[in-house]
């Protein structure tokens, strides 16, 4: 399986998982995906977090008013510190949205202009959805390996969002 | 088991939230606290206030006091399991979020629904969506001051919820949607009730028109009050009635459809003028709409099981992988985003309310407005707060 | 539960008057069963029944409780009619505290009573049972109840008040 920190871009025909592309960026990337979304008239439908062996994966739906499809980006953050830039400035709707994964899996969105808990009364540690180490399962699992299509697949989309990515490999 | 630390609502300065919010306040406003128990947020939902006299300079909504941890018991319990929870995020449409849990599921596992089950559930779903309508308006204007059309709209809910009862055999939390169709077949009483049903609600909708609709009280409440552009709607990922009176016909049942909707023949009302009362005549509009739907779907109801013979029952496995789901709500996009592990307990569950990204553009469109006007844009955006906190 | 509850759970009841006479008591006690003031303190689910009871088919107003008030200090029955959260807990209690003594509470639903569905091992958010918090007069089951059951909720309230009941029990009927 390729590395899914790297700025390795995948898409996927419409399936039955309800999506039509599923993207994986580096976090450093997502405001630059984010911009891009939201130029092309996308909105902001959630932001979920979900625990992997791997690490924690933060997931950001995305759907248009026009368009058919879903477009699903991912960003994989390191277990020791979850750190991911906050798109509060783009979509100020995730701003929620991330305040609510900080609360449920203890990732920290930086740049957020309001970081209180939103749901929880308080902080609670460890974070309420973060699943006991021996409960956690491989990303390929959720995400199998027959789904990959390779670089951008033909999407024009994903490919679009790939160029403002930059290259891959580079630092 | 840990207690909230002893300070919330304690002191002259207030808990947390408060300390926040007061301190990008200017010397001469006050900070107004409404809720958590307020009767104009329909619940438990709380709204910090900066206030110039009458102005509203800032607003906070503060959420989670009605927090039940749906997300949590999802990781908990088998899937079928889940669906009485399904029924209690938003209770006033709870059919909804019981299809997007039976479609997530369904869709991930590859499950067959008999014809007769999908028309059952267009005629369930719709029913409490002009349940979920009426009430809505008999609250708004309860918000608003006009005391008893809320009377008049109860007379109809308790209609459809005696015919709601009499297949999901509940009045309000209704849990009968299963994987591969519904629980209860419906009957000639039913739908001799709903025909009975569906004969009363034009003349009681006109009753309304004339009585309300029409008002100048109400028109000088709501119109030009709360506007909300597009920009501001898809910024905030704003759905439903509140997105199609800001002039965008996104509907989620013709969008991205689910069920047998498109066999079904109605318009998806959308106004243009994004105030108040634009988002007050789509849902008017949609009652009459959601009435159509169940007309045709009980003339059209076909014979067969009301769910499919080989339907997962118990403890079950689904496959591995995720899924996401849309269905639309009586407020908005809901979905539904499930990992499985192919074990009988899902990964994880990600619920998508609306409410919660309507409500979450109110800090910005309830600035600059009057209390009574703050107090008429939440209402105009139809809020369940347990779906909001989830 | 390992930590100090900073919630002191209330368990003192409404003071003995200082003078008692039998008879004046009596007549107050009936008029208090027949003029209850409940609180509109719809918390969840419940709460739409709650509503729905004092609307035209149930109409609670015809046996004497039709005056819902939304502020504390002006009324005399809490229905707590929904789950109570940990982040709602210190409101509930600040609330009970500015109701005028004589008060009562109604814990409607298994939330209110015990945390009903949201009562499960591992639970991070959810009061179990709103009498660790105030004392309780009344408990309806349900979830929701029917508000036939919160009416006879109420009955039982005004039965307690007043040491009788005034309504008649309705009938079993079979099946």
């Amino acid at each position: 399986m390729p590395e899914l920190t790297s700025r390795l871009l995948l898409a996927m025909p419409t399936g039955d998982s309800g999506r039509d592309a599923a993207l994986h960026v580096k976090p450093r990337d997502i405001r630059l995906v984010a911009e891009r979304l939201l130029c092309q008239d996308w909105f902001l439908e959630d932001v979920c977090g979900l625990d992997l062996a791997d690490g924690l994966a933060v997931l950001y739906h995305f759907a248009h008013w026009t368009r058919p499809g879903r477009v699903v980006v991912r960003v994989m953050l390191e277990r020791d510190k979850p750190e991911c830039p906050s798109i509060e400035g783009i979509y100020p709707g995730a701003s929620w949205h991330e305040r609510e994964t900080c609360d449920f899996f203890g990732i920290e969105f930086t740049g957020a202009a309001n970081t209180t808990p939103l749901l929880l009364a308080e902080r609670l540690d460890p974070a309420p959805l973060l699943k006991r180490p021996e409960q956690r399962i491989p990303r390929g699992r959720v995400w199998p390996q027959g789904e990959w299509v390779g670089p951008a697949g033909g999407h024009s989309l994903a490919e679009e969002l790939m160029s403002i990515c930059g290259e891959e490999g580079e630092q | 088991m840990s207690w909230p630390a002893a300070d919330p609502c304690q002191g002259l300065e207030g808990d947390l939230y408060a300390r926040v919010f007061a301190e990008g306040a200017r010397d001469d406003t006050l900070i107004l606290n409404m809720g958590p128990q307020h009767p104009s947020t329909h619940g438990v939902l709380r709204v910090l206030l900066e206030m110039d006299g009458e102005y509203v300079m800032r607003a906070e909504p503060v959420l989670g006091y009605i927090h039940r941890m749906h997300e949590h018991m999802a990781q908990n319990r088998a899937y079928v399991q889940f669906f009485p929870n399904m029924g209690r995020v938003d209770y006033l449409h709870a059919l909804a979020w019981n299809w997007a849990w039976a479609g997530a599921v369904e869709k991930l596992a590859g499950l067959e629904v008999p014809r007769r089950a999908e028309y059952i559930r267009v005629i369930c779903t719709e029913l409490n969506r002009v349940n979920s309508h009426l009430l809505w308006w008999g609250a708004y204007l309860l918000d608003l001051g006009a005391v008893t059309p809320i009377m008049y709209a109860f007379e109809d809910r308790e209609l459809v919820m005696d015919m709601l009862q009499l297949i999901t055999g509940s009045r309000l939390t209704y849990s009968s949607f299963r994987f591969g169709g519904v629980l209860t077949d419906i009957d000639t009483e039913f739908v001799s009730r709903c025909r009975a049903f569906l004969k009363r609600m034009p003349e009681r909708l006109e009753m309304y028109r004339e009585l309300v609709t029409g008002n100048a009280i109400l028109r000088g409440r709501l119109e030009g009050v709360g506007v909300i552009d597009q920009m501001t709607a898809r910024r905030y990922g704003a759905t439903g009635p509140v997105l199609r009176g800001s002039g965008v016909g996104y509907d989620v049942r013709r969008a991205e459809p689910y069920g047998l909707y498109h066999e079904f023949d109605y318009a998806v009302p959308v106004h243009h003028d994004c105030d108040c009362m634009a988002r007050y005549m789509v849902r008017m509009d949609e009652l009459e709409a959601s009435l159509s739907i169940v007309a045709q779907a009980i003339d059209g109801l076909p014979e067969g099981h009301c769910i499919h013979p080989d339907a997962p029952r118990g403890k079950w496995r689904p496959p591995a992988g995720e899924v996401y789901f849309a269905v639309e709500g009586a407020r908005g996009k809901i979905g539904v985003y499930l990992a499985s592990d192919g074990t009988e307990i899902p990964y994880r569950v990600k619920l998508r309310s609306p409410s919660f990204s309507n409500l979450s553009l109110f800090a910005e469109i309830g600035q600059g407005t009057l209390l009574s006007d703050a107090v008429a844009i939440l209402g105009s955006l139809d809020l369940v707060i347990p779906e909001i906190d989830r | 539960m390992a930590q100090a509850h900073p919630l002191t759970p209330r368990t003192d009841q409404v003071l003995p008057p200082r003078l008692d006479f039998a008879l004046p008591q009596q007549v107050f006690d009936l008029c208090r069963a027949m003029s209850l003031w409940p609180m509109t303190f719809g918390l969840a689910c419940c709460a739409i029944e709650m509503m729905a009871v004092t609307m035209p088919r149930f109409d609670l107003s015809r046996f004497g409780a039709e005056v819902f008030r939304p502020s504390p200090r002006q009324s005399d029955l809490m229905i707590v009619a929904g789950t109570v959260t940990r982040k709602m807990a210190p409101a509930l209690v600040t609330l009970y505290e500015q109701m005028p003594a004589p008060k009562f509470v109604l814990a409607m639903g298994n939330c209110a009573i015990s945390g009903g569905p949201f009562k499960y091992e591992g639970q991070y958010g959810v009061v179990e049972g709103v009498d660790s918090l105030v004392p309780v007069d009344v408990y309806v089951p349900g979830c929701p109840p029917r508000p036939e059951a919160l009416m006879e909720g109420l009955f039982q309230l005004q039965a307690k008040l007043a040491g009788k009941r005034f309504w008649p029990v309705p009938e079993l009927v079979e099946g």
